[in-house]
């Protein structure tokens, strides 16, 4: 009897801590609900306890780091603890499901990127747009075209090969972001690429770099040692007007190509979040991305390229946009 | 060179240095040999700490954390079973029923001669050929990749103790678990029943600690083992005798280590794997292997050690991370404001040597360290095993579910120890599932992969020459077994008639 007790204590305990994980958000939510009086409902005092910031991706990557540098802006701008929080898996996606599983009392932050709208376009998630609130858009990571350094003279070089022999381009993910970018590139400029995915961008990097791939999608910041040696080129820019900085980079407009998407990253909540809570939120992160630390981690990483601030109605007439788009582009996909 | 080298040892005598490598040394230790806390976490958990810091104490606490990590993870693997860190996985197969022999001592000491060797081996390779190595790991792409993943994937029958058709069983399931998810290649969603944790596929740590901790845990209780004690554990280093016999396999298996860690995308834990797998098809006791016997922890040991090395190279001379914890430090790296990548030897020649002369460091101190550390923590197997058996569960759950802070991954870990309990009693072969659990996404990834990029032609597998090596190498050793069979009968049918 003895030794049966002991096993079930020993089980019980981890499961006691990560039910107690799972519902914690949910208990207290609950209560300060019910202890909002009904007539001043509207000026609850927030935030008084601690936020959860939850991040789709695993830490050290692109989300991650700006989730983290963001946070501890808007940590000393609202006077409280956010914690980050990696909820991974799925594109993002669980992520997603679980900010939907707790209150919608603006302690629940989720970061996001160009991979919540493909995951709608998908139909891969059962939370359309219309169940979150934008925060804000902070940053929109301008995606470029790179070869290995040497290979091709320039992007029309580049292209005329492509139209006479197979050109192999990497991206990571398959119908994610990167294979989305280049669809819209091939339908725009009428090429043809043969896609080969990668599940991580050092993967990628490396084929490129040992030729066995032609070019790679990617953002400036990943490869910029390499660019900088000169063993890396990059062929084009997706954007509207040439990139601060690197002048001699011809952009995508410049050839009428209508290819400007960039990896776009910000904070969302529960749609149900009350107006008053959403305010204070776009008004405190527009404040965050200017703080000194925030923008030497925006330099450091070359994220400043492109002023990505979009205020929450702003970047939700823009995420319908892109869904559309999106939509689009997975239809010609064939998915 | 000769220069950075002098210039990394005058940086690394300074206290503060020393301190901060102490300091690594330890937390790899003690978070290495709790199951459930890898070097990756760790080196996570730690990254907000150096912010504040320079860089080259930053950096010395988080590589210092980093190799001794990989090697204390041997220590519960051996003592319990269970691998404190996945790259010890290939550790417990030989590890443990050598403690279970009593022997558990005898064990603790190989592996810390084995993965300091290893490391030894691996930093000074690191120290003269990062440059000539990256350009070698520049040459493997998809087919490689494939090749490599087959040829380790066919050492199934040396692995599968006697029981061919178990092995086979064995490692299909391995293949199978490792294809629920979401397909790399085209998106599709497999097995995965519209769950979105299914999406994520299965994660290889739940699959290992649920296969060997847990099963383990509910067959101790089953057998009513609960007052029996592993009993002293006195580490004892491998004596000249000892050493002869298994220089040989440290020797190969550092250097296959290396080879390993230097590509990209694949890690440690491959690594070990790769090495038992090679080290048990090219002994002559191979029967022996899984039984207890000193070469099947050398070779894991050695190469998991030698592979973190390796993983170096192309995270300093390219940029380009070799497995997950390289991919955290690469981002330490930035934050630091600091661009690893082709001109990192030029730009910070100093800050790479002291690295380097940090990590050799690192390895000598786990010889010496690393005997007062696990007396320390081995006073954990004389409590009772009816408290340490449920604790052994505690840390697993917490451990599984704070690496991707999912609860799915609990359950997973579960189903898991139930079934690896079942494979026990059925005297089932583990360490082939493990091989197809492992090596599965390695194989099928890059073998689609390579038709992608060679317009689904399957000659790029034959046309290129490291592809078609390996490919080779698999195929005769595949054959080889069935060939040497006909001719024994033959020779013995030649005896007889005469």
């Amino acid at each position: 009897m003895k030794k049966i007790n002991y096993l079930i204590a020993g089980l019980a305990v981890p499961f006691a801590l990560a039910l107690q994980g799972c519902s914690d958000g949910g208990a207290s939510g609950s209560t300060e609900a019910g202890n909002g009086s009904a007539g001043d409902a509207e000026n609850e005092e927030y935030p008084v306890r601690d936020i959860e910031m939850v991040v789709g991706w695993g830490a050290g990557g692109g989300s991650d780091t700006f989730a983290r540098a963001i946070a501890a802006e808007l940590s000393d701008i609202l006077d409280t603890n956010i914690n980050v929080v990696n909820n991974e898996g799925a594109s993002g996606a669980i992520a997603g499901d679980y900010v939907q599983e707790q209150d919608p009392d603006g302690y629940t932050f989720w970061a996001i990127s160009s991979n919540y709208p493909i995951n709608v376009a998908q139909g891969n998630t059962p939370h359309g747009l219309d169940t979150y609130t934008p925060i804000g858009r902070v940053q929109d990571d301008i995606v470029t075209i790179q070869t290995k350094g040497g290979e091709f003279e320039d992007i029309e070089d580049f292209l005329d090969t492509a139209r006479n022999e197979t050109i192999t381009v990497g991206g990571t993910g398959s119908l994610g972001f990167d294979e989305l970018i280049l669809t819209q590139m091939e339908l725009e400029a009428d090429v043809d690429f043969n896609f080969v995915p990668y599940e991580s961008a050092g993967e990628m990097h490396a084929a490129l770099l040992g030729g066995h791939i032609d070019a790679q999608v990617e953002q400036f910041s990943p490869t910029i040692g390499q660019v900088e040696a000169g063993e890396i080129d990059i062929l084009l820019a997706f954007n509207d007007e040439s990139v601060p900085g690197y002048e001699d980079v011809p952009y995508s407009m410049q050839y009428g190509w209508e290819v400007t998407e960039g990896q776009n990253r910000g904070l969302v909540v529960h749609s149900d979040t009350p107006d008053y809570i959403v305010d204070i939120l776009v008004e405190a992160l527009e404040e965050a991305k200017e703080q000194p630390r925030y923008k030497e981690y925006e330099e450091d990483s070359y994220l400043h390229l492109r002023d990505g601030w979009l205020p929450s109605d702003d970047w939700a007439a823009e995420l319908e946009n892109v869904v559309a788009n999106y939509e689009e582009l997975l239809e010609v996909l064939g998915q | 060179m000769i220069e950075g080298i002098l210039t990394g040892i005058t940086n690394i005598i300074q206290p503060i240095h020393i301190v901060f490598l102490l300091f690594g040394l330890f937390i790899g230790f003690l978070g290495g040999a709790t199951p459930g806390i890898s070097g990756t976490m760790l080196v996570i958990i730690l990254l907000p700490i150096t912010y504040g810091l320079d860089p080259t104490p930053a950096f010395l606490l988080l590589t210092a954390i980093y190799a001794t990590a990989v090697f204390s993870g041997s220590i519960s693997a051996i003592l319990f079973k269970t691998p404190g860190a996945p790259e010890s996985v290939a550790t417990v197969f030989d590890g443990y029923p050598m403690a279970k022999n009593g022997q558990a001592g005898k064990a603790l000491g190989i592996a810390i001669l084995s993965s300091a060797a290893g490391g030894i081996i691996g930093t000074i390779i690191l120290i003269f050929l990062t440059p000539t190595l990256a350009g070698f790991a520049l040459q493997f792409s998809a087919p490689e990749f494939f090749a490599l993943a087959f040829l380790g994937l066919t050492v199934v029958a040396s692995l599968s103790g006697g029981a061919l058709i178990k092995g086979l069983i064995g490692v299909l399931f391995g293949l199978f678990i490792a294809t629920i998810g979401r397909d790399v290649i085209t998106g599709t969603n497999r097995y995965t029943f519209d769950s979105n944790y299914l999406l994520m596929g299965i994660d290889f740590i739940p699959v290992l600690i649920g296969l060997f901790a847990i099963a383990e845990v509910l067959r101790k209780f089953q057998e009513v083992e609960l007052n029996k004690k592993v009993g002293k554990v006195i580490t004892k280093l491998p004596d000249l005798k000892l050493f002869k016999k298994i220089s040989g396999v440290i020797g190969r298996s550092s250097l296959l280590g290396i080879f390993v860690g230097i590509l990209p995308g694949v890690g440690a834990t491959t690594a070990s794997m790769l090495s038992y797998s090679e080290a048990a098809r090219w002994s002559k006791r191979k029967d022996k292997f899984g039984t207890g016997i000193p070469e099947g922890i050398a070779a894991p040991e050695s190469a998991n050690n030698a592979a973190s090395m390796g993983a170096m190279v192309p995270l300093l001379s390219l940029g380009i991370p070799g497995s997950a914890t390289t991919a955290v430090i690469l981002g330490a790296f930035i934050l630091h404001g600091i661009q690893p990548g082709p001109m990192m030897f030029s730009a910070q020649g100093d800050l790479v040597y002291t690295i380097f002369i940090g990590l050799l460091l690192v390895n000598v101190f786990i010889i010496f360290l690393s005997i007062p550390f696990i007396k320390l923590f081995s006073q954990i197997v004389k409590i009772p095993y009816m408290v340490i058996g449920p604790l052994i569960l505690v840390f697993c759950v917490i451990g599984t579910y704070a690496v991707r802070n999912s609860i799915f991954d609990v359950w997973v870990m579960l189903g898991f120890g139930l079934l690896g309990y079942f494979f026990l009693k059925a005297k089932f072969p583990l360490a082939p599932v493990i091989l197809g659990v492992v090596l599965g996404p390695l194989a099928e990834e890059n073998f689609r992969r390579a038709l992608l990029m060679g317009n689904n032609d399957f000659m790029i597998f034959f046309t290129r020459p490291i592809s078609l090596t390996l490919i080779i190498l698999a195929v005769i050793s595949l054959l080889f077994p069935i060939i040497k069979n006909m001719i024994d009968k033959k020779k013995n049918h030649r005896d007889q008639a005469a």
